[in-house]
């Protein structure tokens, strides 16, 4: 029972890390709060659902077809709409992303309607054993998936030109200016990575769960709270703070039932953001500053 | 009897020690300039001293009460002011109602707000700056934004005034008016510490100087004495230097 | 010498109305009930609603700087407050003191741990919260109802009197809320919060109790928020917890807020009228795509008018102003 329960939370735990390593990144390079970024996810999933329920590719398959359309979006949208009010107000950003997630949210809803849908594939409800412990295929193929992206990303951002551009515009952007940097392709490219990471979350979480287009509303809780337990801007601390997070979901809903999971996580936010602002494995970013 | 007694104050921040056991007095009346290179831990002693920052370890006394770990506005309110070396105006409001925050809330009565405007208005004649009272600060120049600061000080009816780098990014002539409001200031009674790195200005008003090197006071004197002081010279000028001309000197000395 | 006035500039005073106008707002506010039917009245009673939220943001963030996404848990507090008492008997006068009382003092008590984060830490600290209070009202259930949600005993009077009551009731509150603001711009209490806004230090050093006078906005804030809650409590005759602390409140109340000018007098409650009026007419034409437009609205208010209609409005009737 409690093995079960470990290894449901740290499975669930990965898709948990996927969705919000974007949204942390977006706010640690740029201190925008990005309000829409569950609505991402919700855009992500419905691609792979129509990829499938439409033109029968897996949805495995269509992850990188869902990153490639929603990094376009992520990147459209801050170069148009959001680059301009970095130079005004931050705090308006927030107003701002908002109205956008009400605005695909109810695209989503005039398109594909309010009911739930599924990706249901032949693999959906298979699993194994291991000794006592069941582990359904899917779950730890998202789970694997999740590790190799947010382990992709970080690799991107740390040996490519492009990444390393980031992280300079992020610790300082004057001097990264200086160099040649231009930092609003920065943040475009930024918001972009962020937006694809997203619809990767969003293609990973149709095989697990069913989808509606309000599903972003049930991620943003927990975006929040696992960025700002992992420290905002660091991927390291939300695949670490995902994991965690998954656990404690796992463990609050056997021990209290599933209502309270939910006050569970707002209890641990509102400590940490009380007691450590800075996360288990915060960096200094940009947005912390402000 | 001493207005403001610093008591072997040091401050430490993670790793890096800011000041370390510094002591030092300033009679009612004085005006007392902090100096040294950068570095040094000037700011950081007006931050203690303000409030600001709580000392890893010592005391600061205003007129024999301590004052150390007490909030900056208490502080504020038993009449110490303080300038930013990078100034903050309140941009939403007026130039006088910056300075009118000054008269409003530097007493433990809150005084009718025509009232604080007056004083507010008083306060901005000082440093040249009513014709601007009722302009946005962010249409004022740089000096005319230090003025500000110093107008904001004042307005508080203070009893001791710390100043930041106020010279700063001043031109000579701008350096020279505000030399002139803060003489004129000193011989009506007010109690000036002065952090500056325009030794023109400090030489021209101090009183005494305290000379800050790596958190460490190494000289407390008269402005002729800190000038020839060793030490001193050797902080800002280099080792050798110092040496070079203490041989010259002593060369000198003997026929 | 003489001290010239400081004039009052677009940011601050009554703004574009005078007295006169309000007189004249007000008389015709107050002859509205026995003149129009009750869709419009609904729909005004609203208006005045919206009002005082937005007007009680203004004090928290217009005036404070801080950025209370998620105040309308005062709202739902009120409400709750209010619904409680009157199920155990209280009278209606009384259930509404409490919902203000209440209110307040959780302010007081959030603000305590709350007000120490700055910028986006406290605006999603505040909507956290506002979520919270509804996972907290259904766990807790007994007298307030959980999730069932909790109705109330019904009233002895007929609809017709009790919508022109709650009216009255609200359109008092929207007076009150501007009053209280009226007054908080010409306040030691109103500068201080325009200075700490501007800069939290410089206020500090000043003299500010910046600790107070954060505490003492969210207070006023949540009494005027908490206030209307109650009474919307009472209206409405059932309250569950995902209405009464739903984050759409706080949301149109921050856009009305934006839309007439924060840090004005006026200005909330002409972007409440605004809002609304609009919000109505979309919806009724366009049922589906309501929230559709609404979030379209929010992203074009945000990039094209931040300062909102008032500082507008201002421009074009005096051009030649100089300010921020």
């Amino acid at each position: 029972m409690l093995g079960q329960t470990i290894i449901n939370g740290l499975l669930l735990g990965g898709l948990y890390a996927i969705s919000a390593i974007g949204f942390s990144m977006v706010w640690g390079v740029m201190g925008i709060i990005n309000m829409a970024h569950g609505s991402l996810i919700m855009v992500g999933a419905y691609v792979s659902y129509f990829a499938f329920s439409s033109l029968g590719i897996d949805p495995f398959l269509s992850l990188p077809l869902s990153m490639a359309l929603l990094f376009v979006f992520g990147y459209g949208i801050q170069r148009i709409l959001l680059n301009r009010l970095m130079r005004t107000s931050l705090l308006l950003s927030l107003v701002l992303t908002f109205g956008l997630d009400l605005v695909l949210a109810n695209i989503a809803q005039l398109i594909f309607s309010a009911d739930l849908r599924s990706v249901n594939t032949f693999y959906t409800s298979c699993s194994f054993a291991v000794g006592p412990l069941l582990i359904p295929y899917v779950r730890l193929a998202v789970f694997l998936l999740a590790l190799v992206l947010a382990g992709g990303f970080y690799a991107f951002l740390n040996r490519t030109k492009a990444g390393q551009a980031i992280l300079a515009t992020a610790l300082d952007k004057e001097t990264a200016r200086l160099m040649g940097i231009d930092p609003l392709q920065v943040y475009a490219l930024t918001a972009g990575a962020g937006a694809a990471l997203a619809g990767a979350a969003g293609s990973l979480a149709s095989m697990l769960f069913p989808i509606s287009p309000s599903m972003g509303l049930s991620f943003i809780g927990s975006v929040f709270v696992i960025t700002v337990l992992g420290g905002i801007g660091s991927i390291e601390g939300a695949v670490l703070a995902g994991l965690v997070y998954g656990l404690i979901q796992s463990f609050a809903a056997s021990l209290f039932g599933v209502n309270y999971q939910e006050i569970v996580a707002f209890v641990i936010f509102l400590v940490i953001l009380v007691l450590r602002p800075q996360g288990l494995l915060g960096k200094r970013f940009y947005g912390e500053a402000a | 009897m001493a207005l403001v007694e610093v008591d072997d104050i040091s401050v430490q921040f993670g790793g890096v020690t800011a000041l370390s056991g510094v002591s030092f007095e300033v009679r009612p009346g004085e005006v007392v300039g902090l100096i040294g290179p950068n570095g040094a831990g000037k700011t950081t002693l007006l931050n203690v001293i303000s409030g600001v920052i709580a000392p890893t370890a010592g005391q600061v006394r205003f007129s024999d009460s301590v004052i150390t770990g007490l909030r900056p506005h208490r502080i504020a309110k038993l009449g110490v002011a303080r300038t930013f070396q990078i100034v903050q105006p309140f941009v939403r409001l007026t130039v006088r109602e910056n300075a009118a925050i000054g008269s409003m809330f530097s007493s433990h009565r809150i005084p009718h707000r025509d009232e604080a405007l007056e004083r507010a208005q008083i306060a901005l004649e000082r440093v040249g700056l009513a014709a601007k009272a009722d302009h946005s600060p962010r249409t004022l120049t740089l000096a005319e934004r230090k003025r500000l600061e110093l107008a904001r000080a004042l307005a508080m009816n203070p009893k001791l005034i710390l100043l930041d780098e106020v010279m700063a990014g001043l031109n000579h002539t701008e350096v020279g008016r505000v030399v002139d409001v803060v003489r004129d200031l000193n011989v009506e009674g007010l109690t000036v510490i002065m952090v500056e790195h325009v030794m023109k200005a400090i030489m021209a008003t101090c009183h005494r100087i305290v000379v800050l090197h790596f958190g460490r006071k190494i000289a407390d004197g008269t402005p002729e004495d800190v000038v020839g002081n060793a030490d001193v010279i050797a902080a800002y000028l280099g080792d050798r230097f110092a040496r070079r001309r203490h041989n010259n000197l002593d060369a000198r000395a003997t026929p | 010498m003489s001290v010239p006035a400081v004039k009052h500039d677009v940011r601050r005073g009554a703004g574009l109305i005078g007295p006169l106008a309000t007189a004249t707002a007000l008389l015709l506010m107050i002859a509205v009930p026995f003149v129009v039917g009750g869709y419009w009245l609904r729909i005004l009673t609203n208006i005045y609603m919206y009002a005082v939220i937005a007007q009680g943001l203004n004090v928290i963030v217009g005036f404070a700087g801080y950025h209370a996404f998620g105040n309308a848990v005062f709202f739902g507090i009120g409400a709750y407050t209010a619904g409680v008492a009157i199920t155990l008997g209280a009278p209606v006068w009384m259930a509404f003191i409490l919902a203000v009382l209440v209110s307040v003092v959780a302010a007081a008590a959030l603000g305590w741990p709350l007000l120490r984060l700055k910028g986006h830490y406290f605006a999603i600290a505040t909507v956290a919260l506002n979520m919270a209070m509804i996972d907290l009202i259904i766990n807790i259930g007994g007298v307030t109802g959980g999730a069932q949600g909790l109705p109330l005993p019904l009233e002895s009077l007929s609809p017709t009197d009790l919508n022109r009551l709650i009216y009255f009731l609200m359109l008092g509150a929207m007076v009150a809320s501007v009053l209280i603001v009226l007054w908080l711009d010409t306040a030691p209490l109103g500068y201080a919060l325009r200075a700490l806004r501007d800069s939290e230090i410089g206020a500090e050093v000043m003299g500010i109790d910046t600790t107070l006078a954060k505490t003492l906005a969210w207070t006023i804030s949540a009494a005027m928020t908490g206030g209307v809650g109650g009474i919307w409590g009472y209206w409405i005759n059932f309250i569950e917890p995902g209405s009464a602390f739903d984050i759409n409140l706080s949301v149109n109340g921050y856009v009305m807020m934006l839309v007439g000018g924060m840090g004005t007098v006026i200005g909330p409650v002409i972007g409440a009228f605004f809002l609304e009026i609009f919000s109505t007419i979309i919806w009724g034409q366009f049922i589906k795509i309501h929230l559709l437009i609404l979030g379209l609205l929010i992203i074009a208010v945000v990039m094209l008018m931040p300062e909102g209609l008032l500082f507008y409005a201002q421009r074009l009737i005096r051009p030649r102003r100089r300010t921020p």
